[in-house]
C-alpha cells in the first residue's frame, strides 16, 4: 500500500496529487502550490519604493509590467532578508479586486518541485506553526517532516497588505 | 439544422442590431437636445435647424427599419413641426422649445423601451397624445400628406419669393445611397413625383455602379438618375422632392445653364472613375480620338522631371479646347476620390479595450525604442543612432496620435448640463445664465465618463443651495439672474474644472451648527474656515432646510468627493459668503504616456512631469538653509523657495554628492524645489500604475520603465508639495511609532531565522 502511494505521489498532473514548489526563507522551508506560480526569476534590479514597510521590498520590471515584490521573510517574521547568491523572486498570480495580477515573492532559495498526494497532506496543527495558521493550507509530508503549504490568497492578500502599508505611515 | 423562416431570421437580425440602434439613437437624441438648446440662443441659425431636422429624421428612419412604429409615428409629428420651422412658417419661441424638449424626452423614452411594450403605460400614452395635440396645434390643422403638401406649393411657386419666369428646363441628377431601400425610400417615387411637376424632357438611369450579379445585394440601392425637367417650379420646390432622402442621396438641381457648367456638374456627379481622360470622354467634353492624341503628346514628355512635366489637364485645355472649368471639375473630382474614398463613414466605433490594448503595446514600443536608442548610442555608430532617432520620432508621432484617440473634449459632457441647469432652475423658480468656458480642453475618455456624475451633482447643488431666487437676489443688490460658469483648463499636467456661481456662498455658521448637531465636530470646537467648508463633504451632512427632489438628501456630496479622490483628483472650495462659491476640481489627465524629466538620487531614479518643471538650478549643498520651522529653503533671485530633499524624505541610503541640483517645480500650492543628485534629462514616460498595494502612497503617482529596464518612480508634484508642508509633523510622528508594528503583532516570528 505504501509503495503505491509513493508511486502516485510523483506523477505529474494527477488530480489526486498537489504539485508544489519548495522554497527556503531563512532556515525554514515552505511549499506553494505550483499552479499559482507564474515563473521564477533571478534577483536583480529591484527598485525601492519609499515610505514602505519592510515587507514591501520594492518593484521589479517583469517584461514591461511593474510587479511589486514582497520580502517573504519580513512578511512572516518582520526581519528584512539579506540578498544572497540563491535569492530568487517567485512570481505568483495574486487575486486583486476580482482580477489577477503578478506579485513577486522574495525568497532565499528555490529548491525543488514535489507532489503531495491527498493522503500526505494533513491539516495544520492548532498551534506551534512558524507562521500564522491562516497562512497555511495544509502540511505536506516531506520525508520525515511536514512542510507548511502556503495559501497565497491569505498569506499575500493584497488588500490586507495594502492596509498594513497604510497604517505603517 | 434549423429551418428558420424569413421572419425568424429577420427577428434574429433585429435582435442583434437593436443595441447598436439604441445607442445610435441615444446619440441622436442627445444631439437634438444640444441643438435645441443652442438654437434657443441663436434662433436664426439655419445650420442648427437643418442638423436638428436631420437628427430627428435619422431617428425616425432607423426606427422604421426596426419596425418601432411608436417611435416613427411620434417622431413624424415632431419632424412636421421642424419642417415648418425650416420653411420659416414657425419661429422658435420658448414654448416651442420647451415642447420640443419634452418631445425629445418622449422619443428617448420610446427608444429606451423599444424592446418592451409593457413599459408604455397609459400615463405615457396620455403624455404622448397630449404632446401630439400640442405639436399639431403649432403646425396648424391636420398634418398634410407628404406629397400633397409639396404639390400645391409647387403650383404656387410663381407667386413665391423666387419668381420663376415661365417653364424652363432643369437638370436634376441624383445618386442614391446603398441604404436607401432599407430606409424605406424609393428613388422611383421621387422620379414620379418630379414628373408630376412638369414635362420630363429626358430621363436616364445610371446603372454604372450596379455590381455583377453575384455581388448584387437585392436590398441595396445602386441607382442614380439624371432627368431634364421642364417646369415652372422653383429650385426649392424641386429640391423639396428630395427632402425625405437627404441622408441617403446626393442630388443636384441645375438651373438652365451653360454647356461647360453642365459638363463640370456631370463630372462631379460621376461615380468612381479614376482616370481624368475617361471622365472627360464619358461626359462628352472631349472625344476619344482627341484624348488619345493628347495622351500621346504627354507620353513624349515622360522623360522630363515631374515638376516641369505638363499635366494632362493643361494639355487638354491647350490642345483639345476643353474649357478650364470642366478640367478643374474633373481634377477636383479626382482629388476628392483620392482624399476620401469612403466619405460616408466619417466615424468608426471602436471597442475601448481594443484601443487600450493598442495603447499598451505602444507603451511597450516606446520602452523598446528607448532601449534601442541607448544601445545605439553605446556603439557610437552614427548612422545607427540617426536611424534610431528617426524611428523614435515616428514612435512619438504615433504616440501622440493614438493618445489623441482617447482624448475627448470635456465640452461634450458640459453641454449636457445645459438642460439640467435649464430644468433645475425653472423648477426652482430661479433665473440663471449658464456659461461654459474652455469646453475644448481634452481629457481621457474614461475620466470624462467618471467625472460626469459628480459634476452634475455639484452643478445641481450650486443651483439649489447656492443661487438665490430673483427676489432674494434683487434684495441683496445683485442682478436678477444668477450666473453659473462651468470652466475647464489645463494646469501643470492636470485639468482644472471649476464651477463658479455668484450665489450666497456657504453659510459657515449654519454648517458648523449642523456639524455640531450631528456630532461631526465636537460641540464648541471651531475649525478653520476652510475646514468648515469641507464639512459639506462629510457623509450624512445636509444643510438644506427643505429637502428638495434635486439635492439635499445628504447623500451625494460625500460620494462626489470619494469619486473624485478615486480618480486621484482633489476638490477644493473657495467660498465668499454672499458673493459666491467656487468649486475647484483638479484631475490628473491620467495619460498612459507623459513627457517626463528624469532625475536621480543615489541609486534611485525619479520622473517629474515635464509640464511642472519650471527651471533647474545647480546649488552647492551649503546654499540650502533651514528656516525657523525646520524646512529647507533656498534663496532664488531674492525669493524664498521651500526645498524637498528626496534623500531625507524617502530615506535613500547613499552618500550625498558634493554638488546637488534643485529642480524648481510649479504646483497648485506654489513653486517649490526638489533637491536631487543628478539630472538625467527628458524622458518619454510610459505610466505604469503601481497597483493597489501602493494606493496609500503619496508623492508618487506611478512608475515607469526606463530604456535600461530599470523602474523609475513618477513623482506627483501636487501631493509632494503637500508633503513639503506636512513633512515636519509626519517625521516627528513617525519617529514615535516602531516600524512595522502591525506585522510583528500579527505574526509570530520565525524562531531561528
Amino acid at each position: 500500500m505504501s509503495s503505491q502511494v509513493a508511486e502516485t505521489a510523483y506523477t505529474a498532473g494527477d488530480a489526486s496529487t498537489m504539485q508544489c514548489l519548495v522554497f527556503q526563507v531563512g532556515s525554514e522551508v515552505f511549499a506553494i502550490e505550483i499552479h499559482t506560480v507564474r515563473e521564477i526569476i533571478q534577483y536583480a534590479g529591484i527598485t525601492m519604493v519609499p515610505q514602505m514597510p519592510a515587507f514591501v521590498r520594492g518593484v521589479v520590471n517583469l517584461r514591461g509590467a511593474v510587479v511589486p515584490v514582497i520580502d517573504v521573510r519580513a512578511r512572516f517574521s518582520g526581519l528584512k532578508s539579506t540578498v544572497g547568491k540563491r535569492t530568487s523572486i517567485i512570481v505568483i498570480d495574486a487575486v486583486v479586486e476580482g482580477g489577477h495580477a503578478p506579485l513577486g515573492l522574495l525568497v532565499d532559495a528555490v529548491t525543488e518541485v514535489v507532489a503531495f498526494t491527498q493522503q500526505n497532506i494533513v491539516v495544520p496543527p492548532q498551534f506551534g506553526t512558524v507562521i500564522p495558521k491562516d497562512f497555511i493550507r495544509g502540511m505536506g509530508k516531506f520525508g520525515d517532516e511536514f512542510l507548511p503549504i502556503i495559501d497565497p490568497a491569505r498569506a499575500f492578500d493584497i488588500e490586507e497588505m495594502a492596509l498594513l502599508v497604510e497604517h505603517d505611515r | 439544422m434549423s429551418y428558420g423562416t424569413d421572419s425568424d431570421s429577420d427577428k434574429e437580425f433585429i435582435a442583434q442590431a437593436m443595441p447598436a440602434f439604441i445607442s445610435e439613437a441615444a446619440e441622436q437624441i442627445e444631439a437634438i437636445e444640444t441643438l435645441l438648446l443652442e438654437l434657443e440662443e441663436q434662433p436664426d441659425n439655419r445650420d442648427l435647424l437643418d442638423s436638428l431636422f436631420r437628427c430627428a429624421h435619422t431617428v425616425k428612419g432607423s426606427a422604421g427599419i426596426f419596425g418601432l412604429n411608436r417611435v416613427v409615428e411620434f417622431t413624424h409629428h415632431v419632424e412636421t413641426l421642424l419642417d415648418k420651422m425650416r420653411d420659416g412658417d414657425i419661429a422658435l419661441k420658448p414654448d416651442i422649445s420647451t415642447l420640443l424638449l419634452q418631445c425629445n424626452d418622449q422619443i428617448k423614452f420610446l427608444v429606451d423601451t423599444a424592446a418592451d411594450e409593457s413599459a408604455d403605460t397609459p400615463e405615457q400614452k396620455d403624455t404622448r397624445a397630449d404632446l401630439v395635440i400640442q405639436l399639431r396645434a403649432h403646425t396648424e390643422g391636420p398634418e398634410p400628406a407628404v406629397v400633397g403638401s409639396a404639390a400645391p406649393t409647387a403650383a404656387l411657386g410663381a407667386t413665391g419669393a423666387t419668381v420663376a419666369t415661365g417653364p424652363c428646363v432643369w437638370s436634376i441628377s441624383a445618386r442614391f445611397g446603398m441604404e436607401t431601400f432599407r430606409n424605406g425610400m424609393d428613388p422611383l417615387s421621387i422620379a414620379r413625383y418630379l414628373s408630376g411637376m412638369g414635362r420630363v424632357v429626358s430621363v436616364r438611369s445610371g446603372v454604372d455602379t450596379v455590381p455583377a450579379l453575384v455581388n448584387l445585394n437585392p436590398e441595396s440601392c445602386y441607382l442614380s438618375f439624371a432627368m431634364e425637367l421642364e417646369t415652372a417650379a422653383t429650385r426649392e420646390d424641386i429640391e423639396g422632392a428630395f427632402s425625405f432622402v437627404l441622408d441617403d442621396c446626393q442630388f443636384d438641381v441645375v438651373a438652365p445653364e451653360t454647356q461647360d457648367r453642365k459638363l463640370a456638374r456631370a463630372i462631379e456627379e460621376m461615380p468612381e472613375t479614376p482616370r481624368l481622360g475617361a471622365m472627360l470622354v464619358s461626359v462628352g467634353a472631349v472625344s476619344q480620338d482627341k484624348l488619345d492624341q493628347v495622351l500621346s503628346t504627354q507620353q513624349q514628355t515622360r522623360g522630363m522631371p515631374s515638376v516641369g512635366k505638363p499635366k494632362l489637364g493643361d494639355l487638354l485645355e491647350a490642345q483639345a479646347g476643353v474649357a478650364p472649368e470642366v478640367v478643374a471639375a474633373a481634377v477636383a473630382k479626382q482629388q476628392k476620390l483620392r482624399d476620401n474614398a469612403p466619405s460616408e463613414e466619417r466615424y468608426i466605433r471602436v471597442q475601448a479595450d481594443r484601443l487600450d490594448a493598442v495603447i499598451n503595446l505602444l507603451g511597450e514600443l516606446v520602452i523598446a525604442g528607448a532601449g534601442a536608442t541607448l544601445l545605439a548610442r553605446a556603439t557610437h555608430h552614427v548612422s545607427l543612432i540617426e536611424a534610431n532617432l528617426q524611428m523614435n520620432g515616428l514612435i512619438e508621432e504615433i504616440r501622440n496620435g493614438t493618445l489623441g484617440l482617447r482624448m475627448v473634449p470635456v465640452g461634450e459632457t458640459f453641454s449636457r448640463f445645459r438642460r439640467v441647469v435649464r430644468d433645475t432652475a425653472s423648477s426652482l423658480g430661479k433665473e440663471v445664465n449658464f456659461e461654459i468656458v474652455g469646453g475644448d480642453a481634452e481629457l481621457d475618455k474614461s475620466m470624462v465618463e467618471k467625472i460626469a456624475d459628480p459634476l452634475m451633482h455639484l452643478v445641481r447643488n450650486s443651483l439649489d443651495h447656492g443661487l438665490e431666487t430673483p427676489q432674494e437676489r434683487l434684495a441683496a443688490g445683485k442682478s436678477r439672474a444668477g450666473h453659473l460658469t462651468l470652466s475647464a483648463r489645463h494646469e501643470t499636467g492636470a485639468i482644472l474644472i471649476r464651477i463658479d456661481d455668484d450665489g450666497r456662498g456657504i453659510n459657515r455658521e449654519r454648517v458648523l451648527q449642523r456639524a455640531w448637531n450631528r456630532g461631526l465636530v465636537e460641540q464648541g470646537v471651531v475649525p478653520s474656515d476652510n475646514d468648515i467648508n469641507m464639512l459639506i463633504f462629510e457623509p450624512g451632512f445636509s444643510t438644506a432646510e427643505q429637502v428638495t427632489n434635486l439635492s439635499g438628501r445628504g447623500v451625494g456630496m460625500d460620494v462626489v468627493r470619494r469619486n473624485i479622490e478615486a480618480l486621484r483628483g482633489s476638490i477644493r472650495l473657495n467660498s465668499h459668503p454672499g458673493v459666491g462659491l467656487q468649486v475647484d476640481i483638479r484631475l490628473p489627465l491620467t495619460l498612459a504616456i507623459i513627457d517626463g524629466f528624469l532625475v536621480g538620487v543615489g541609486a534611485s531614479k525619479f520622473v517629474l512631469p515635464l509640464e511642472s518643471v519650471v527651471e533647474v538650478i545647480e546649488a552647492a549643498d551649503q546654499h540650502t538653509l533651514v528656516d525657523a520651522s525646520g524646512r529647507h529653503v533656498l534663496e532664488l533671485r531674492g525669493a524664498i523657495l521651500p526645498v524637498v530633499r528626496l534623500r531625507t524624505l524617502y530615506t535613500i541610503e547613499s552618500s550625498p554628492p558634493d554638488r546637488v541640483s534643485v529642480v524648481v517645480v510649479n504646483s497648485p500650492r506654489g513653486k517649490f524645489g526638489i533637491e536631487v543628485d543628478v539630472l538625467l534629462g527628458q524622458h518619454q514616460t510610459v505610466v505604469k500604475p503601481l497597483g493597489s498595494l501602493f494606493k496609500s502612497l503619496r508623492g508618487i503617482s506611478g512608475s515607469s520603465i526606463l530604456g535600461s529596464g530599470e523602474v523609475a518612480l513618477i513623482l506627483d508634484v501636487e501631493s509632494l508639495g503637500a508633503l513639503v508642508t506636512a513633512e515636519q509633523q509626519s517625521a516627528a510622528s513617525r519617529a514615535e511609532l516602531p516600524l512595522g508594528t502591525p506585522v510583528v503583532q500579527q505574526v509570530k516570528a520565525i524562531a531561528s531565522v
